[in-house]
């Protein structure tokens, strides 16, 4: 069944589509996965300014940062995963070993090459999860589950005998130095960030990497190599939990196989905060920053009300449901659309 | 000549289940080919080999006489073979442009980081197809057809040796399509070969000049494409079909007859959609009836069938089922009403990925097989076995993954899931897409004898023809409102084509008030 007519309707021009585009743009903004994080973190700080005289001093908003750069670094690592539709709850594991390992070998070498260390070994661990995962294609709640056993199980070998404390004072240097006004340990952090944010926006692969979340056998079809992709994301995330644990650890001064879990459990809520979806594809390292940074204000703003800093998992709970709720419901309501 | 692309004895089974044998295939450069057979043949597993999405077990594929190892679709592309897919595979939060280059963006420096903007080739291939003005759009924000476009715009992106359609047109409207034909003619001429398979066989004549059969596997034979449809569809089904489809459309005539003098069942009353798609329509379906809704996409034909289904929301208007209000808030409520819905984007609104063929037909039907909130293994079984047996789904097993079938197989498994509800009224969006022509007859005759019984159907459908030969009556919307109504005996393509452009000549005083 042929017609001859080979034009194709055209858009209509004029002032209707731009109305249209400008409430397009708009829309488009408060859909953002970022924008409630954005949201909250803005009316959380404008609160704790105005309520408590001690939010805004100099050293508090050092201690933000401080506190919050573990969370950052770690957060960023774990987006990586979640964007290619897996997950990695292998991260605690990580930052116990890697906080063991370059606590172990701190003595022995430079401190940067101990952290080096520590982190190479992470990656490492990264690559062997994306295998599993990418290659193998194992579930990767349980592939990463049962690797983060095994590296609490090797860091708590390690130290048998206690916490590793070397005896190396620069060891602790990078969490307690500054650089003019701000914390060593915040530029490193924003530094983690800044690389993932020009990966996941600029760079080839991380164009790959949300393809393969959206639909990844659209991808594959596409022709890109899927278990590459999927290996990379591991990698990177190995990277950055592997750093976070160096963080915390240089944040202790000795290497704890203890460390991990909490972290881990904060740096998801932080993920999901900043609205990223639960193997939909859908998030960017802008709203993981602001996921963060809410979760360190929150700790901060406890810790000015001198409350007992458990609370601190029960708002971040509650936040995280409320967070999901505004972005699921723009979506309700125009349910019939998709 | 080298043939521009050619497989020797190509062999490949799933599960033990051979869906080729021992198959031999060429297409010479500039050619352009016709792929047919029945739904479950083998069309869309020999293209999955010649395009490296598969991998066969036995025998030989060469590209310009150059024997070759295609281990994933990549391999396939960078020698020239572009691929639309039956299923249109996109990733959803990618623009046109995105989806268009996937897999080959062109990168600055050796950290591999993205230029700005569309290459020129991601360009042309969008122009090529008339999408150049919505290159940075979304696929959210994309009709169905113009998806279709983009995944074509793909495939040009690399087909320059060979470029395979997989039932193109499936979600095509008349224009589109039309538009597509255009767009083979030019690349043929550019010494592109095409390698086009469809359903609809009309569409064969304007596009190839040879066709190449397909039956259980193997290629049975290769014809002009001037040869009679009855005769295409004998080979196809390996027996001579005698005037089947004449004697299927008298009985419609003879049912359509009785017909009429039966009372209205679905009535909608001032329906007009919540986000102004169409306003202020009245519609009455009688009992015995086929209505179709025809209309270009932005007719709003396809939102009124999807409102009348509860998977649209009103903004005001009532619809009456036997003259009771029935709500129509969600499918479910309908559903629980009588009235049942068969969605059109098989993919998107269909198929669940990994359920059984058994618990794909079953699924609105559980209620009918359960006590207690128990699900009764036993009449679940049996039921699932009527369903398909009824519809014609062919499986070599009711416990397979309903992905494991043939696209066409897909369909009438959701079809059967339909009719598994015993509704009153049956609403549908495409209802045969990717259904052979054999298996088609099979669905109109249910629909058939649910009209004979006292239900009735509404559908909503792109392919012209099918409106032609089902419906006992079609309503053509334009622009949101509905400006004809075409009774049995004026029911032809032609005349459905003028309507949807709201040019029939004694109806233009009524579509412009
Ligand atoms: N991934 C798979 N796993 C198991 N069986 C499969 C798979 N893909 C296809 N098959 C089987 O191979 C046979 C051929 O299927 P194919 O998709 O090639 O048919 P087709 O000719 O394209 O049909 P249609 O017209 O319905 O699209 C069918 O019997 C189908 O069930
Ligand atoms: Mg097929």
């Amino acid at each position: 069944m042929t017609v001859d007519v080979d034009v194709r309707p055209a858009v209509q021009p004029g002032a209707e589509q731009d109305r249209r585009s400008e409430r397009g743009r708009l829309r488009a903004l408060v859909e953002a996965p970022e924008f409630f994080a954005f949201v909250f973190l803005v009316v959380l700080g404008a609160f704790l300014a105005v309520a408590q005289s001690g939010f805004l001093l100099e050293f508090n908003l050092q201690n933000v940062g401080r506190q919050t750069s573990v969370l950052l670094v770690l957060s960023v690592g774990i987006l990586f995963v979640l964007l290619v539709g897996g997950i990695d709850l292998s991260v605690g594991g990580m930052i116990a070993f890697a906080s063991v390992l370059a606590a172990h070998f701190a003595d022995q070498m430079s401190v940067v090459a101990a952290f080096a260390i520590a982190v190479a070994a992470c990656m490492a661990i990264g690559a062997i999860n994306g295998l599993l995962v990418g290659v193998a294609e194992f579930s990767p709640i349980v592939v990463t589950l049962a690797v983060g056993q095994v590296l609490t199980g090797v860091a708590l070998l390690m130290t048998a005998n206690g916490p590793i404390q070397p005896t190396n004072e620069s060891y602790s240097g990078l969490a307690t130095s500054l650089v003019g006004p701000i914390p060593t340990i915040f530029i490193a952090a924003i530094a983690c960030v800044v690389v993932a944010h020009v990966i996941l926006s600029r760079a080839r692969l991380g164009r790959y990497v949300y393809a393969v979340g959206g639909n990844e056998t659209a991808a594959w079809l596409a022709g890109i190599s899927t278990a590459r992709v999927k290996i990379a994301a591991y990698v990177i995330c190995g990277m950055f939990a592997g750093f976070a644990g160096v963080l915390a650890s240089s944040r202790i001064g000795s290497g704890d196989a203890s460390l991990g879990p909490a972290e881990m459990l904060m740096a998801f809520a932080a993920v999901f905060l900043g609205g990223v979806g639960f193997g939909t594809g859908r998030g960017n390292v802008i709203g993981v920053v602001f996921g963060a940074l809410t979760l360190g204000v929150i700790g901060n703003g406890i810790d000015l009300y001198q409350l007992d800093s458990d609370w601190q998992y029960i708002v971040s709970g509650c936040l995280i449901i409320v967070a999901i709720a505004f972005q699921v419901l723009p979506g309700r309501l125009h349910w019939r659309r998709s | 000549m080298t043939a521009a692309v050619a497989v020797n004895g190509v062999t490949k089974a799933f599960n033990g289940v051979a869906a080729l044998i021992d198959v031999d295939f060429a297409i010479q450069p500039g050619e352009a080919r016709g792929l047919v057979g029945e739904n479950g043949a083998g069309k869309s597993t020999l293209i999955n080999v010649i395009s490296g999405a598969l991998q066969p077990d036995a025998g030989a594929i060469e590209v310009d006489g150059q024997s070759v190892n295609l281990r994933q679709p990549n391999d396939a592309m960078l020698r020239g073979i572009g691929t639309v897919h039956q299923q249109n595979w996109l990733i959803p939060g990618f623009t046109a442009a995105q989806n268009v280059e996937l897999g080959h963006e062109r990168t600055r420096t050796f950290v591999k980081v993205l230029r700005r903007g569309n290459s020129p080739s991601t360009q042309e291939a969008l122009s090529f197809v008339g999408m150049a003005d919505r290159a940075g759009a979304t696929v959210e924000g994309l009709s169905l057809a113009d998806r279709q476009l983009v995944a074509i715009a793909r495939a040009l992106f690399h087909g320059t040796r060979l470029l395979i359609f997989d039932e193109p047109t499936a979600a095509l409207t008349p224009i589109e399509i039309g538009y597509l034909f255009d767009v083979i003619d030019r690349l043929r001429s550019a010494g592109t070969a095409i390698l086009y398979v469809t359903h609809r066989l009309e569409e064969l004549p304007r596009v190839a000049e040879q066709i190449t059969v397909m039956r259980a596997g193997r290629v049975v034979g290769q014809r002009p494409s001037s040869i009679a449809e009855r005769e295409l569809v004998g080979l196809m089904a390996g027996e001579e079909v005698v005037a089947q489809e004449d004697v299927a459309v008298t009985d419609r005539r003879r049912r359509t007859a009785s017909s009429r003098a039966l009372k209205p069942l679905l009535v909608g009353q001032d329906l007009t959609d919540d986000e102004d798609a169409f306003r202020s329509i009245d519609l009455t379906v009688h009992a015995g009836e086929v209505l179709a809704l025809v209309g270009l996409p932005d007719s709003g034909a396809v939102e009124l069938t999807q409102a009348l289904a509860g998977a649209r929301r009103l903004e005001r208007g009532r619809i009456l089922l036997d003259g009771q209000p029935v709500n129509t808030r969600t499918p479910q409520s309908a559903v629980r009403g009588g009235i049942s819905y068969l969605a059109g984007d098989r993919k998107l609104k269909g198929v669940i990925p990994n359920s059984t063929v058994a618990a794909t037909v079953t699924l609105s039907a559980l209620h009918r097989v359960s006590r207690a909130g128990f699900v009764r293994r036993r009449r679940d079984d049996a039921l699932a076995r009527q369903l398909i047996e009824e519809c014609g789904v062919k499986a070599a097993s009711m416990t397979l993954p309903i992905t494991a079938l043939s696209g066409g197989n897909q369909q009438k498994a959701l079809f059967a899931r339909t009719l598994a509800t015993q509704p009153r009224v049956i609403v549908c969006e495409d209802p045969t897409a990717g259904v052979d022509p054999g298996g088609r007859e099979a669905l109109y005759e249910l629909l058939g004898e649910a009209c004979a019984k006292g239900d009735a159907v509404l559908f909503s459908s792109s392919d012209l023809r099918e409106v032609a030969t089902l419906s006992d009556r079609a309503l053509v919307l334009w622009r949101g409102r509905l400006v004809a109504e075409l009774a049995r005996d004026e029911l032809s393509v032609a005349r459905l084509m003028s309507g949807q452009f709201n040019q029939l000549p004694e109806l233009k005083a009524m579509g412009s008030d």
